[in-house]
């Protein structure tokens, strides 16, 4: 990760009124890149450190300005449009130029101060629902020294704050954002290292490592296991992780997450292949069937119910 | 079956009726009964007419009793046989039929005086009127409008009347008993007010009006409380019981509906819903809850958390017009978010701008304090006041016409000054009006009664009817509306041309003019320059700056020489759904919205800028509220963001957090888009989808496939 420049801080975007990603009401701000590369991965336009810009197929009129406009050439709009990243200039002229905002741009880069302002503008409702900010990724051990500088800004401000990690970096970065956040979200994908080697381009040991490490102080850590039931639903992983929170961390209690492939249009849109096509979304009864595993494993797990009614 | 279940099971009818009534049914009996009274008493001075005419349909109209009734008031509906249909079709091309016959003329659009009503009861009205006649003092114009309101008052205690007599016929004589009582004496108790006031409105929408006549019943948790406490304090009725009477007279309030939607009806559709043939449409009738009060401890009001619990989702009438005090109950405000997120038919007001924005107009207290709204959304003054005119209109089409005259502008608020000089003319103007109109030596009768003028205080009193003279308030409109075109404008001009000086004032406005055709460029950089709506405190600022400015014109141009108020103006900032036709009119405006493509909604942002809803809600909140009467904000939110309790938390949050950063008003519509599209694919699977359109609600099925895709085109503010 040598070549990732620290204290850049490069943002995919803000999501307010977030309510997925801690408790209360949640600003979320996605940094920009990631050393994963999750095959089923719902936000591909966090994964690269570059700025990007992704077509919004709904908004183009298809007037082909942004095309003829490209000083690179990188552009072609067929029946989808396709960018050229090795021509690409990162001008930002498409998006720019576009009359009908179908070109949205990922990667604006924020100082600490400024982005502090913007994310604290919705601090009522953070402080009537236990709420704050949540950074997420991308990856924010990848910019561990922004993101210790924006955590220890809110802080100061009276701001709650979470991070979304894979925990996967430098165990001294993600202890040094011990003292400055509230509550980590961590994802398990698995314990075993071929498969999650697979899966995500990344050993999964310094994961688990830094995982023990940071129980160890005491951090207030949610484990969230994205459920996919072909690659990591079946029994063997499951007993596996739960084994290692019991006899590794002070951790009790997981979440499982639901695969979807409802971030398909955003490889779309960025012209990036899908690579989770063919994996499915696991069934009420397999996510039940997860939780109760875990559950005898000695983990209390949870799960959001599908149909949410009011 | 028990009151309280009969009362549910005329609920589970009424919201049958709504969405299966046959699009054909109509009122073939009253329309042709008001053709054949028109027919009768064409040449009688217009008062006489009115009250003859009332009282030849209220007197032959036929009296339908359901033996479920525990209200009595309903009126003949029917698919019309081939001979009705064809006279009927006859009076709908001569417009008979849609433009109410003088005689008896009301637009509804109004909060009547019913605290006064139930007060006084109609015998109490019609020896008024009585003792006023006999008064004397006025010219034949004012002898005819007083000897038209007996008439008129005593067709309404006759009809109520034969409803005794036809309720004791069909074996219900306790219901007999309480039209009795009510014809003679003001209600005693509260089951006979609901029962005043049922056919009360039952005169007005059902035999007096047309054109959409709808009316609000003002603050009836707040009048009727008295009645409600003396009748637990004596036994004479339970809180149970009290619940089964207001399902009822919620029911009765929506028998009326035509199916469909009236407002958005652009005529490119066969209309399959049949709202046009039915003489109010698809009409709201509004009731006020809770607020502030002179009569009763709002904090503790025992009806307003009865009539709370008794909201029911699915039935679009009554709708609520719910007013917040940062005093309330949190567990009613909770209960009311819970109706609201099951999309009842709500509307949030918030007390603590109101009354700012109501005092400051320099009326009494207790009228201040009886602040309301009529449909849609429109401000009123319960029982006190009515509209004789108004100034203003859609701030984008303000600016254009600025334009047109007027290019050397070096700042916006160069701009804004000499937008308000330009609306001082037109507000200047009026008040002149208005002044010569209501503030000089009485006028002269005009002779007209309208159904709008019997119910409103001091009309009587004065024999001039509302826009006469006889209202205590006459109002005026102050229209700001569109605020969020013109924002956007004046931030687009102010970024591109003062700001970042991409291009001159010329260009941009030549570039508007030419639909952006030539100039893809500054399209593209308007419509990423600074939005009113996202949180933005370079375009808040100029929201801010931009009413302050109007409103202080209206302050200004609304006093006379003596420094006091003399004009009232109710400021509102309520497009109705003529957002969309104007915008259709209008050629591209400076901040990258296209010919054709609508002006901003209600004090929604422009389409697709949306950022989060907490963005919208901060933006929404700077705005001067404490300044305006009124003003409708739509909120769509995803059924997820509210499922659960946790949902239901963060939509207190939501909306308590909005009100007590200075919001005015909110509206939900909870769909996501997808469920709206799939509705339109199989409405089969939609049959109870409700949504808003701007103070009332639609079912979405019975909605054209155009006023459908504008509700989805509002943004998902999630």
């Amino acid at each position: 990760m040598s070549e990732i420049k620290e204290a850049a801080g490069r943002i995919t975007e803000i999501q307010r009124f977030s309510y997925h990603d801690g408790p209360g009401i949640r600003t979320t701000v996605f940094l920009k890149g990631c050393p994963l590369s999750c095959v089923w991965c719902h936000n591909p336009e966090c994964r690269s450190f570059e700025a990007e810009r992704g077509w919004l197929e709904n908004r183009c009129a298809r007037c082909g300005l942004c095309v003829s406009s490209c000083p690179a050439g990188a552009l072609s709009l067929g029946e989808r449009m396709t960018v050229d990243s090795d021509r690409c200039l990162s001008c930002g002229k498409c998006v720019s130029l576009c009359p009908n905002r179908a070109w949205k741009e990922y990667g604006r880069e924020y100082a600490v101060s400024d982005l502090a302002k913007e994310l604290k503008k919705d601090r009522a409702y953070f402080e009537k629902t236990g709420g704050g900010v949540t950074v997420s990724g991308g990856e924010p051990l990848s910019r561990a020294e922004f993101t210790r500088a924006l955590l220890t800004k809110l802080k100061e401000d009276g701001i709650g704050t979470a991070v979304e990690t894979s925990a996967f970096g430098r165990e001294e970065d993600l202890l040094s954002l011990l003292p400055v956040t509230d509550h980590f979200m961590i994802d398990i994908k698995t314990t075993d290292d071929r498969l999650h080697r697979e899966l995500t381009g990344v050993p999964v040991g310094p994961i688990l490592h830094n995982i023990a490490a940071l129980s160890a102080k005491g951090a207030d850590i949610l484990i969230r296991i994205p459920l996919i039931p072909e690659v990591n639903g079946n029994a063997e992983n499951l007993t596996a992780t739960a084994a290692f929170l019991r006899e590794k961390t002070k951790i009790r209690r997981a979440e499982l997450l639901r695969f979807h492939k409802l971030a398909a249009f955003k490889y779309d849109s960025l012209s990036l292949a899908y690579g989770a096509l063919s994996f499915r979304t696991p069934t009420e009864e397999e996510m039940e069937a997860a939780a109760e595993l875990l559950r005898a494993n000695g983990i209390e797990a949870f799960y959001a119910k599908k149909e949410k009614t009011v | 079956m028990n009151i309280t279940e009969i009362a549910e099971n005329n609920v589970r009818k009424a919201e049958k009726l709504i969405r299966e009534k046959p699009v054909n049914s109509t009122w073939i009996e009253r329309i042709f009964l008001m053709d054949d009274a028109w027919r009768a008493f064409e040449g009688q001075p217009q008062p006489i007419m009115m009250g003859n005419g009332l009282a030849y349909v209220l007197s032959r109209c036929s009296l339908p009793v359901d033996p479920d009734d525990l209200l009595l008031g309903r009126f003949a509906e029917k698919v019309p046989d081939e001979a009705e249909e064809a006279r009927f079709l006859e009076l709908l091309r001569a417009n008979r039929l849609r433009e109410n016959p003088i005689f008896c003329y009301s637009g509804g659009h109004i909060t009547l005086d019913c605290a006064g009503f139930v007060e006084k009861g109609i015998s109490g009205y019609i020896d008024m009127a009585k003792e006023r006649l006999e008064r004397g003092g006025e010219d034949e114009n004012g002898t005819n409008f007083l000897r038209g309101m007996v008439l008129t008052y005593t067709a309404m205690r006759d009809y109520i009347l034969r409803y005794a007599a036809a309720a004791e016929k069909a074996g219900k004589p306790d219901a007999a008993a309480v039209c009795r009582n009510i014809a003679y004496a003001p209600p005693q108790t509260f089951r006979e007010a609901l029962q005043l006031l049922i056919l009360l409105f039952n005169v007005y929408m059902a035999y007096g009006s047309a054109m959409v006549a709808c009316l609000n019943f003002g603050r009836i948790d707040d009048f009727l409380l008295p009645l409600y406490e003396a009748d637990l304090a004596a036994g004479r009725m339970t809180r149970e019981e009290a619940g089964a009477y207001f399902d009822d007279f919620s029911c009765k309030c929506s028998l009326h509906l035509g199916r469909g939607e009236h407002q958005m009806f652009d005529g490119t559709e066969p209309k399959a819903t049949g709202w046009d043939r039915n003489p109010t449409f698809d009409s709201p009738t509004y009731v006020d809850i809770g607020g502030y009060s002179y009569r009763t401890d709002h904090k503790s009001n025992p009806l307003t958390r009865l009539f709370a619990e008794h909201i029911h989702p699915k039935l679009k009438n009554p709708v609520f017009i719910t007013r917040l005090t940062k005093e309330d109950d949190p567990d009613l405000f909770r209960l009311l978010c819970d109706k609201a997120r099951q999309n009842a038919t709500i509307l949030f007001y918030n007390d603590e701008t109101e009354l700012p924005a109501f005092r400051s107009l320099g009326i009494d207290e207790k009228h201040a304090l009886d602040y309301s709204m009529h449909p849609c959304n429109w401000p009123d003054i319960s029982g006190g006041s009515g509209i004789v005119g108004g100034f203003g209109g859609p701030v984008p089409i303000m600016l254009l016409n600025l334009f047109a005259k007027r290019r050397d502008f070096s700042s916006v608020d160069e701009i804004i000054a000499a937008l308000s000089e330009q609306f001082r003319e037109e507000v200047r103007a009026v008040c002149a009006g208005y002044r010569a109109r209501f503030r000089g030596p009485k006028p002269a009768s005009d002779g007209m009664l309208n159904l709008n003028d019997v119910f409103i205080e001091g009309t009587v009193e004065a024999a001039r009817g509302i826009t006469n003279g006889g209202a205590r308030y006459p109002a005026l409109y102050g229209q700001i509306r569109s605020v969020a075109t013109a924002v956007d404008m004046l931030s687009s001009i102010g970024t591109l041309v003062f700001d970042r000086k991409i291009c001159t004032f010329d260009e941009l406005d030549d570039a508007c003019k030419d639909d952006f055709a030539s100039r893809p460029d500054l399209l593209a950089a308007a419509l990423r320059a600074p939005k009113y709506g996202t949180d933005d405190e370079y375009a808040d600022a100029i929201a801010v700056k931009l009413m302050n400015a109007l409103l202080d014109v209206i302050d200004e141009e609304t006093v006379n020489e003596k420094g006091e108020k003399d004009v009232l103006s109710l400021n509102t900032t309520i497009t109705d759904t003529w957002y969309i036709g104007q915008g259709a009119g209008m050629q591209a405006t400076h901040d990258g919205r296209r010919k054709g493509q609508p002006i901003s909604e209600n004090l929604s942002p422009t389409r697709g800028v949306n950022d989060s809803v907490t963005a919208l809600l901060n933006s929404v909140s700077k705005l001067p509220f404490r300044r305006l009467h009124s003003g409708a904000f739509n909120v769509r939110l995803r059924k997820d963001a509210v499922a659960g309790e946790e949902g239901l938390d963060r939509l207190c949050v939501l909306l308590s957090t909005f009100f007590e950063q200075g919001g005015i008003q909110a509206q939900l519509t909870v769909a996501d888009t997808a469920e709206l599209r799939d509705a339109q694919l199989h409405p089969e699977n939609h049959r109870d989808l409700t949504v808003r359109i701007t103070g009332y609600s639609a079912v979405f099925n019975d909605m054209t496939r155009n006023a459908q895709c504008e509700i989805i085109a509002r943004d998902e503010n999630t």
